[in-house]
């Protein structure tokens, strides 16, 4: 009895963790076709890497400057902190290496900008999804 | 009063707009469609016995700053436009006078492959393209065995086009590259310059002859620079290749009073940089290997004169910790060679040098504070043997081979 409580507890703690690991969603337009996008295409989008969508228009990303949602989101995808992540784009920006990010101070402004800009793509927390933004699964 | 003046348009002026800008541009976002960013950098530098700055770093001096300006805009999907004015400060160099520091249109048809046409930044090892940006180093005076100032003019960028781009190699990480050709602009006041006319002089000297100062021109410059980034994040391994000719004019003055026209070139083929980079965490180390063989010639009467033959060589290891991404603490050992092989410096003897004009060896240790993401201080002590890197700034008569010298030095950007 008390091995079948547990592996129900677990099936549950399983099945709960996906939620849990989620502390911020990927956000495009809702115009954008893109359906889904590896971890990796992420780090490329928001490393300046990768600078164009498929079908070639120009990827305009967008980032928080502070704040815990900021702060998971790089660690997860790009192994840096804030302050790395603010080096590594101003060392991009001074040698003319690509135009700078666009940097947004709250989520209603990151709604915004992917809101107006078909190409745009941010980041939010979960709590924060609303029907005007598409939220992009991670692979 | 004249000392006043020029204490308020070397330092007061750029704590000013230093400060009002901290006040009134903290955010990076002025327009969706033109971006302006931009630094400022207030140092200050005192050398126990040998000038660093020529001529004023021995009793200590603020004149060593920088201020750059940079517009960005995306003209369509794949063509960008940008500038950055940069007015710096480095003793009688500089000056403050505003230059173009770069500016090219890039054409980016896919991430593998773009196309640069201007005044672009030279890619060469980890930290010459942003070696003027005090804020995105670690410590303020950069390992001079391979980020020589008095080279600066030479290797900081150069008009023509560049490709570069990047590619994933499947498991094995990416590999990104720069193929670069176009003129190298040499400024007069180039302490190389000079360091080429004192060579040239040092080897007329035994005829009684001397040169006056020499105007250069590029005849060919082109390089590649390729960088692995190892599937391991923040760890990669690169290399910078160089090919820079130049052809100088100047005039010949002989014992009797004769001036006549000369010229003469100065090669240098193969330079090589090596480098790689651990950046884990807080932990950042970085290493860089430079062989740059500088041959000068002199058309001396229709005959080809070889007056300098040396290979530069220098390597750093510098290990930085960051806690908690404010404070950064970082070693450095840095060494170079004016001419590789001479560890003994013979051949700064024979010019007529101590020694320890042939050497420098630096090891320095540096307190770098990030007050938030603007503004940057720094606190670093460098303890040096040799001279090599300084010695066309120095009274031979006046100079130590062992000297320290510590730096302080604030920088804002946005």
């Amino acid at each position: 009895m008390k091995g079948k409580i547990l592996i129900i507890m677990l099936i549950i703690l399983a099945g709960s963790l996906p939620a849990l690991a989620r502390e911020y969603s990927v956000i495009v337009n809702p115009a954008n076709s893109i359906q889904k996008l590896s971890a990796r295409d992420v780090q490329d989008i928001f490393l300046g890497k990768s600078t164009a969508w498929p079908d070639g228009s120009k990827i305009k990303v967008a980032v928080f400057k502070k704040g815990d949602v900021h702060k998971t989101f790089l660690g997860d995808i790009a192994q840096l902190t804030p302050m790395q992540f603010s080096v590594y784009w101003k060392k991009i920006i001074f040698t003319g290496g690509g135009t700078p990010i666009m940097v947004v101070k709250d989520e209603a402004e990151m709604k915004d900008f992917i809101k107006a800009n078909v190409a745009a793509i941010g980041y939010i927390s979960p709590a924060a999804l609303d029907t005007g933004i598409k939220d992009v699964p991670l692979e | 009063m004249r000392h006043k003046k020029a204490l308020m348009k070397k330092v007061l002026m750029p704590t000013v707009i230093l400060v009002l800008f901290s006040v009134w541009l903290p955010a990076e976002n002025i327009s969706e469609k033109i971006r302006l960013n931009g630094f400022l950098s207030q140092g200050y530098i005192y050398t126990s016995d040998n000038d660093f700055i020529p001529g004023t770093s021995k009793n200590g001096s603020f004149e060593m700053s920088e201020f750059g300006l940079t517009f960005s805009v995306d003209l369509t999907d794949q063509l960008r436009f940008g500038l950055q004015f940069l007015a710096r400060d480095f003793g009688p160099i500089g000056d403050h006078q505003i230059e173009l520091d770069w500016g090219f249109a890039e054409y980016r048809p896919a991430r593998f492959f773009a196309i640069r046409a201007g005044k672009i930044k030279t890619p060469i090892g980890l930290y010459n393209e942003f070696r003027d940006t005090d804020a995105l180093h670690p410590l303020a005076i950069l390992p001079q065995s391979i980020y020589d100032e008095a080279m600066r003019g030479a290797f900081i960028a150069y008009n023509g086009f560049g490709l570069s781009g990047d590619f994933p190699i499947g498991p094995l990480g990416t590999f990104d590259y720069n193929v670069f050709t176009g003129t190298v602009n040499h400024p007069e006041d180039a302490p190389y310059i000079t360091q080429i006319q004192l060579a040239i002089n040092q080897g007329l000297q035994e005829f009684g002859l001397g040169i006056s100062p020499i105007d250069m021109h590029t005849e060919l410059f082109f390089g590649t620079r390729f960088i692995w980034n190892a599937p391991l994040a923040g760890l990669r391994f690169g290399g910078t290749y160089l090919h820079l000719e130049g052809k100088y004019d100047s005039l010949l003055s002989d014992p009797l009073g004769n001036i006549s026209p000369i010229s003469g070139k100065m090669e240098i083929k193969n330079g090589i940089f090596l480098f790689g980079e651990l950046a884990l965490g807080g932990l950042t180390l970085a290493s860089e290997y430079m062989e740059l063989p500088v041959d000068i010639y002199l058309d001396f009467f229709g005959q080809e004169m070889l007056l300098s033959d040396e290979v530069m060589q220098g390597w750093y290891v510098m290990l930085s910790y960051t806690f908690g991404d404010k404070l950064t603490l970082s070693a450095l050992y840095d060494r170079f060679y004016a001419d590789k092989g001479d560890s003994d410096g013979q051949g700064a003897m024979k010019m007529g040098y101590p020694n320890y004009f042939g050497w420098q060896k630096d090891f320095a240790f540096g307190i770098r504070y990030d007050i938030n993401f603007n503004w940057t201080i720094k606190l670093e002590w460098h303890a040096i043997d040799g001279l090599a890197k300084s010695y066309v700034f120095a009274d031979i008569y006046d100079t130590k081979r062992k000297w320290n010298m510590i730096v302080a030095k604030t920088s804002f950007n946005f």
